[in-house]
């Protein structure tokens, strides 16, 4: 199979994630703080779910911002799915509020943002799956059971095939988003495979080339000693040498050998 | 009495291996060679090193040290007219190498067997 298309088992760095998480919850926070303030020119919509939602992703950005030294991939995780279930529940509980109070709303704007920051942010490719589907598929039951067929009628004519489509566009684009982290770090794994060889390459040519002068030199000297009927100390000695620093590389090349790595799969 | 320049320079860092040559040449072909273990002895002796008729040089001659390139490129500059011979372990693949092959430089590879270095000096040196 492919492996540009086991993009969902990428496993983004920690930092990554962390960082992902911290803008997920920046999003929570800053967004239910336009919300409150966007409750003051509605009445009858409550801002407590938007408050509590904020307040949330407020602790949950101090949290990472305090750990932001030791991240984890396994946190950043949990974390942002406090976050998303915080933002859709504070969603789902004040748009049957607005739709029936705010003549001009535009159904379920903050669920269809949700699906694309979630593509965009999200630490893990199944922790950014069930976050859109979350925000999509909680607009789509509020839209099916809960609003009132004249609210649909006359204020969300268009739904369920905006909110549906959003959907769609965010797991497609968590989709290109990970299949291009996946072949980022194809080409890093491959470079540094690149380097590794290259360095080996290096060695063994520095290698070869101190092995080849002791070699010659124990190829000489067997030629002297075979053309002489007397045994030359000297000669002998120099063959124990190169003996020796031949031994040395043979350490050498022990070291290196350590650098090899055995692809049997 | 001044003694005839030697007829083959070796240049290389193992002494070893420098004796040896010496001694391999001196009791198969008779001829004198001269051997240096840098190219700053080899320059110290230029007046010998550039009458020579064949010079035999090592690539890697020691960490930071200049090379048998350079030793190559140094004749070249001091118009030597023997012939040049690299006599190296890997060195084929060097770009700089294959350069001085291109100007004349022959290529022999460590480790030879004796005899292939007698009959490749002795047509260098009829040749030459």
């Amino acid at each position: 199979m492919n492996p540009a298309l086991h993009f969902y088992n990428v496993r983004l760095s920690e930092r990554e994630a962390w960082l992902g998480t911290m803008i997920a919850a920046s999003f929570n926070a800053l967004g239910m703080l336009l919300e409150v303030a966007l409750l003051q020119k509605i009445p009858g919509v409550s801002a407590r779910p938007a408050v509590l939602s904020g307040l949330v992703g407020l602790m949950l950005l101090m949290v990472l911002f305090s750990r932001r030294n030791t991240p984890s991939v396994e946190w950043a995780s949990v974390l942002y799915m406090v976050n998303t279930g915080s933002v859709v529940t504070a969603l789902l509980l004040t748009n049957l509020q607005f739709a029936a109070s705010d003549l001009n709303w535009e159904p379920f704007q903050a669920s269809k943002l949700g699906c694309l920051i979630a593509a965009m942010v999200a630490p893990g490719f199944w922790v950014g799956l069930l976050s859109i589907l979350a925000h999509c598929l909680g607009a789509l039951v509020q839209f099916e059971f809960f609003l009132a067929a004249e609210m649909k009628t006359n204020i969300a004519a268009a739904e369920p095939w905006p909110i549906i489509a959003f959907g769609l566009a965010g797991i497609l684009a968590l989709v290109y988003r990970f299949r291009r982290v996946l072949l980022e770090q194809e080409v890093a794994r491959i470079q540094a495979q690149n380097f590794a060889i290259k360095r080996l390459a290096n060695a063994f040519l520095n290698i070869r080339d101190l092995m080849n002068t002791p070699l010659q030199v124990i190829e000489f000297a067997v030629d002297e000693l075979r053309n002489s009927n007397e045994l030359h100390k000297t000669t002998l000695d120099r063959i124990e040498r190169s003996v020796q620093i031949l031994t040395e590389i043979n350490s050498l090349l022990v070291q290196h050998e350590k650098e090899i790595e055995w692809q049997s799969k | 009495m001044t003694q005839a320049p030697a007829r083959i320079v070796f240049l290389d860092d193992s002494e070893d291996l420098r004796q040896l040559m010496q001694i391999l040449l001196k009791s198969t072909l008779g001829v004198e060679c001269s051997c240096f273990g840098s190219l700053r002895e080899f320059e110290r002796h230029s007046d010998e090193v550039l009458h020579a008729r064949v010079a035999i040089l090592d690539i890697n001659l020691g960490p930071e040290a200049p090379d048998g390139v350079d030793a190559f490129n140094w004749l070249m500059d001091h118009g030597f007219s023997g012939k040049i011979v690299f006599f190296t372990g890997h060195a084929r693949s060097n770009p700089q190498v294959v350069r001085a092959q291109g100007k004349g430089a022959e290529i022999l590879e460590k480790p030879l067997r004796p005899d292939k270095l007698i009959s490749t000096v002795t047509r260098y040196l009829e040749a030459a």
